[in-house]
């Protein structure tokens, strides 16, 4: 597969994704927490962005409100021209359940079944899905197929969450701070796996970190502060995440 | 500050902290509503005795001159003797086709009796212008609405009177008003009559003599001790001899449901406590466990083991209070109620209601040592955990060594998740299908009286009293009396009965009660026992009761001595040929001819059992009236559906009370199981919909447990059902009833409905928390 993003203009690849004014205010009693303050952002088929800012940017809180695992409080946004954001709880799910695939800095595996039937839960409900070995291999995990939750690694849990994320070949990959709970050495093996998937099957990836030397690994990087974007970086060449040093 | 926590806490937990609090108060409730109703009946009964100035001693005769009273009041320890004239009559009574039977009991004219005395609920005294004028009994009166100023068309001694109302009466020799030698009250087709004493002695032709009389003794002074002197003075006038209260129907039949009353008032809250106390284990062992990492948290803060026990202890004391306050007021509302409908069904006229504070103070201990066990064994293992390993999740358990594991290959992701949660800790899901076993076994057992008595009473109707009219007479009379009911029009079969008053004596233990003949080939009426199997009546020899048999501590085989109280009272030995277990009455049976020839008295027979053609029905009980030696008619149709009536008014209402609150209970169960079982899923519960689950389909996997908890409580619960009225059996049987154990397959099934009622409703709560997991907030805190 060609390289697509880094060189080529913005407007070369069809937008999966387009927020505009993207605001969310968090209401606890009478005080009122603005996390997203008019976001604007287009993610790109097979694109590769990184969001990094300090800890309470409001980088989950996008990230979730593009998963459609939240609403918006303002604001528009499109899956591939079409609303999403004022879509009842049905609409979300079904969203979801077609077009996303999540990843969190906590596996949230199912503990009472195997890596492989954790991927199966998926590949079960979804339309066109990966052949749940082709997805643990994809992370390289297929020997471990029959080991529970428990009997394995946070690094390999993680791919395993991974590899059920991307089983039923998502439009967008959305991870939040993947990485953040392991070491450096699992960290980069979680970053490749990721790295992977979003070259082998063109999957548009957003990835959220604090980490900036991650964003070497993107074709885009966003820095987020105070609720809003306030950087855009395109780094000149996308780096192997092996050769990322932290 | 950990009172803030607790405050929060409790909160947080609230529907939870509710759920417990219901279980004890239904606990709480039924103990205290059951045990404080029997002593306000109990008490009730003696504050009624003692306000109407209740007799001691009762003893009836054929006749005795009025002087004969004079000699009983020299009796030492006899403080005071008053004599009556009673006398049975038909009444005439719209509604009814058979004539009802009046008991007509003589009251000094135009005064109240002194002892025994009246309660006037309406109306006067009877004018001792008007000899006709009487007080009728207040059941009665309500039956038949009747009202000071009516008459009633009797038949008295053979001549038509018409008797005038002066007023409704209660009396506490009549409180529970049921007809001699019956087995249940008819209202409507029994009543007390109390008519003046001149008028009514001149229509039984006792004038200036009396049949009745009863004493009241001085303080200190046992029956015991008066009756054998009043025996002796009353000897030359007939009569089965003086005594006691026991002598007193109404006395024994209230005193036996009160006793009854105080056995269910025993088990039944006693199970009740029992399965909620094993509820709260279950229920706060599981919340103390999801509390965990909070307690490694407090731990870590240098809290000791103490403070941390003392901050659950008093989470739970508050829980067990608040319970402890519903269960009284439900208890104070239950025993009023109760209380009243008693006291109203057996027509006390006065009753009290009382709610001791011993009742308070073991309904407060004993709810706070069952939740106390529960929080105890959850707390010391979560405090003898180090505060570093309390913080991090309990390890992850293993899966795939499951016996059970082979059959979930199956099995849908989604069945697989359910199969193996259930799988990896079988014995919490056991004890869930336990707690909630209970509940099914409570709703089996509090409906159980009911069946057993319908179940005695199809038994009683259908095989044993098989004749549709019963007729017994003012007095035992010869075989003639048959001959001229069978010449009545309709009459199709007649068969003689003949009931003796006895004293069965075995070594020091006697017993009074009936020594009954049964004419070699009844059809009519039969002896059974309690599986509806028919016991053969030996030709000699005598056939007793199991209820007799036990009270006398006596085997087939051995001898009972038999003191016949009536007649030329022989006293005559008898072998026991053996034993049956009969649902009603401890007595003995033996055949007619037999019995007859033990008396030597004559070809006796006191009443008669009769088969009638429909048709000609009302020309039957026309022709009936005009008989004179007729003292008591009884349609068995009739005395069916009264007691059916009876039943639904007030077994049913205990029953139904019971089977609410064990409902209660249930839901109690499940929804915590269920709530529990949910606070460990939710993790996993909200990474199923973030992958893009339906809510439908998450919540099946809850579904799928509570189904799977029913699945094992629904079975369980009914043996333990079973178990649970072989027990209660114990407490309902009396001297007079033996109750069956009976399997009614309706009310197992009915049981199992509740409970799954219960799971839909609660499954419906738990489904509105699944649909309003909050996704982010779970998934973003560590697992
Ligand atoms: N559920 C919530 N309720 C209230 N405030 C929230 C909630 N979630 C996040 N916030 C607030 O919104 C802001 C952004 O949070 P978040 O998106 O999680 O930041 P980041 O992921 O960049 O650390 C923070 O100030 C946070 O406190
Ligand atoms: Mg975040």
């Amino acid at each position: 597969m060609e390289r697509r993003s880094g060189q080529g203009g913005p407007g070369n690849l069809p937008v999966v994704l387009e927020a505009r004014g993207l605001s969310r205010v968090y209401r606890m009693g009478e005080v009122e927490v603005p996390a997203l303050q008019g976001v604007d952002l287009d993610l790109r088929e097979g694109e590769m962005v990184v969001l990094l800012g300090p800890s309470g940017s409001g980088k989950s809180t996008l990230l979730n409100l593009l998963g459609g695992l939240d609403v918006p409080t303002a604001g528009t946004l499109r899956y591939r021209g079409r609303r999403i954001d004022g879509a009842d709880e049905d609409a979300l799910t079904a969203y979801r359940r077609r077009h996303v695939g999540f990843v969190f800095q906590f596996y949230n595996l199912v503990p009472s079944l195997t890596a492989r039937e954790n991927v199966v839960l998926v590949t079960e409900i979804a339309e066109s899905p990966l052949d749940p070995d082709e997805a643990l291999a994809i992370v390289g995990l297929r020997d471990r197929a029959r080991h529970f939750p428990s009997q394995m690694s946070g690094g390999e849990q993680q791919r395993v969450a991974i590899a059920r994320a991307i089983a039923k070949r998502p439009d967008l990959l959305l991870c939040d701070e993947p990485t953040g709970a392991l070491d450096i050495a699992t960290g980069k093996v979680v970053l490749e796996a990721i790295e992977r998937v979003n070259r082998a099957l063109g999957t548009t990836t957003c990835l959220i970190t604090h980490n900036a030397v991650i964003g070497e690994m993107a074709d885009r990087v966003l820095t987020m502060a105070d609720g809003r974007i306030v950087a855009e970086r395109v780094p000149g060449q996308r780096a192997a995440p092996r050769d990322l040093t932290w | 500050m950990l009172d803030r926590k607790l405050a929060r806490d409790l909160w947080r937990l609230r529907a939870q902290v509710l759920a417990i609090a219901l279980l004890v108060a239904v606990g709480v409730a039924t103990f205290t509503g059951a045990l404080s109703t029997y002593r306000s009946l109990f008490e009730s009964q003696q504050r009624t005795y003692e306000t109407y100035r209740f007799a001691h001693v009762f003893a009836s005769l054929r006749r005795a001159p009025e002087a004969v009273a004079g000699r009983l009041e020299q009796i030492p320890g006899v403080a005071e003797v008053e004599t009556r004239v009673i006398t049975s009559a038909l009444l005439e009574m719209e509604g009814i086709e058979e004539p009802a039977r009046g008991m007509l009991v003589s009251i000094p004219d135009g005064a109240m009796p002194r002892m025994n005395r009246l309660f006037l609920r309406t109306g006067r005294l009877p004018d001792p212008g008007r000899p006709w004028e009487v007080l009728v009994h207040e059941a009665f009166a309500k039956a038949h609405r009747l009202e000071p100023g009516d008459a009633i068309p009797a038949v008295v001694q053979g001549h038509r009177q018409r008797l005038e109302i002066a007023g409704i009466a209660l009396a506490p020799d009549f409180i529970y008003a049921v007809s001699p030698g019956e087995m249940l009250g008819d209202d409507r087709r029994f009543g007390i009559l109390w008519m003046q004493r001149t008028a009514l002695a001149r229509a039984a032709d006792l004038d200036g003599a009396f049949n009745d009389v009863s004493l009241r003794l001085a303080a200190g002074v046992r029956p015991a001790e008066v009756i054998p002197a009043v025996d002796r003075v009353l000897a030359p006038w007939g009569g089965p001899g003086a005594g006691g209260r026991d002598r007193n129907i109404s006395h024994r039949y209230l005193s036996d449901e009160i006793r009854q009353l105080k056995g269910t008032a025993v088990t039944v809250p006693a199970l009740f406590l029992g399965v909620a106390a094993f509820l709260l284990h279950v229920i706060l062992s599981r919340v103390v466990a999801t509390q965990r990492e909070q307690i490694g948290t407090l731990k870590a803060l240098g809290l000791t083991h103490v403070e941390v026990g003392w901050h659950y202890a008093r989470m739970m004391g508050l829980v067990v209070l608040a319970g402890l306050g519903l269960g009284l007021a439900g208890g104070l509302g239950i025993g009023h109620w109760w209380t009243r409908l008693y006291a109203a069904f057996y027509r006390m006229p006065l009753y009290v209601y009382r709610m001791d504070p011993d009742l308070l103070v073991g309904a407060l201990a004993i709810s706070l040592l069952a939740s106390a066990m529960g929080t105890r064994g959850a707390l010391r293992q979560v405090l003898r955990i180090p505060p570093a390993e309390a913080m991090r999740p309990a390890a992850p358990p293993i899966y795939g060594e499951s016996p059970l594991e082979a059959l979930s290959r199956r099995l849908s992701p989604m069945g697989r998740m359910v199969w193996r949660n259930v799988g990896r800790r079988p014995v919490r899901a056991a004890l869930s299908g336990l707690g909630i076993a209970f509940a099914v076994a409570l709703l089996i057992a509090g409906y159980m009286p009911v069946d057993a008595m319908n179940a005695m009473m199809d038994m009683q109707f259908g095989r044993v009293y098989r004749e549709d009219v019963a007729v017994t007479f003012t007095d035992p009379l010869d075989s003639e009396a048959i001959r001229g009911l069978r010449d009545l029009p309709g009459v199709r079969v007649v068969e003689p009965t003949r009931s003796v008053p006895v004293t069965f004596r075995a070594g020091h233990r006697s017993y009074a009660s009936a020594l009954n003949g049964v004419p070699a080939g009844a059809t009519l009426r039969r002896v059974m026992d309690l599986e509806g199997r028919l016991a053969a009546v030996p030709g000699r020899g005598v056939l007793l009761t199991q209820a007799l048999a036990d009270l006398l501590h006596i085997r087939p085989g051995q001898a009972v001595e038999v003191e016949v109280l009536e007649g030329r009272r022989p006293r005559i030995v008898l072998t026991v040929t053996g034993t049956v277990q009969e649902p009603l009455g401890a007595q003995g049976w033996m055949d007619l001819e037999a019995l007859q020839g033990l008396l030597d008295d004559g070809a006796t027979v006191s009443g008669a059992a009769i088969r009638v053609d429909g048709g000609d029905r009302a020309s039957f009980f026309r022709s009936l009236r005009g008989m004179p030696r007729v003292a008591g008619v009884v349609v068995l149709a009739a005395m069916r559906q009264n007691f059916d009536q009876m039943m639904a008014q007030y077994m049913v209402a205990f029953a139904l009370m019971l089977v609410a609150l064990a409902g209660l209970m249930a839901a109690g169960v499940v929804y915590n199981t269920a709530r529990v079982s949910l606070a460990e899923r939710e993790r996993e519960l909200a990474s199923l919909r973030v992958l893009g689950f339906t809510r439908a389909e998450v919540f099946g996997v809850v579904l799928g447990e509570m189904i799977v908890h029913v699945a094992i409580a629904l079975p369980l619960g009914c043996l333990l059902g079973y178990a649970f009225c072989r027990w209660m059996l114990e407490s309902l049987s009396n001297d007079l009833y033996r109750v069956p154990l009976v399997q009614s397959p309706p009310t197992y099934a009915l049981a199992c409905l509740v409970v799954v009622a219960m799971t839909a409703v609660v499954a419906l709560v738990v489904r509105r928390r699944v649909d309003r997991l909050d996704l982010v907030g779970v998934l973003k805190t560590r697992e």
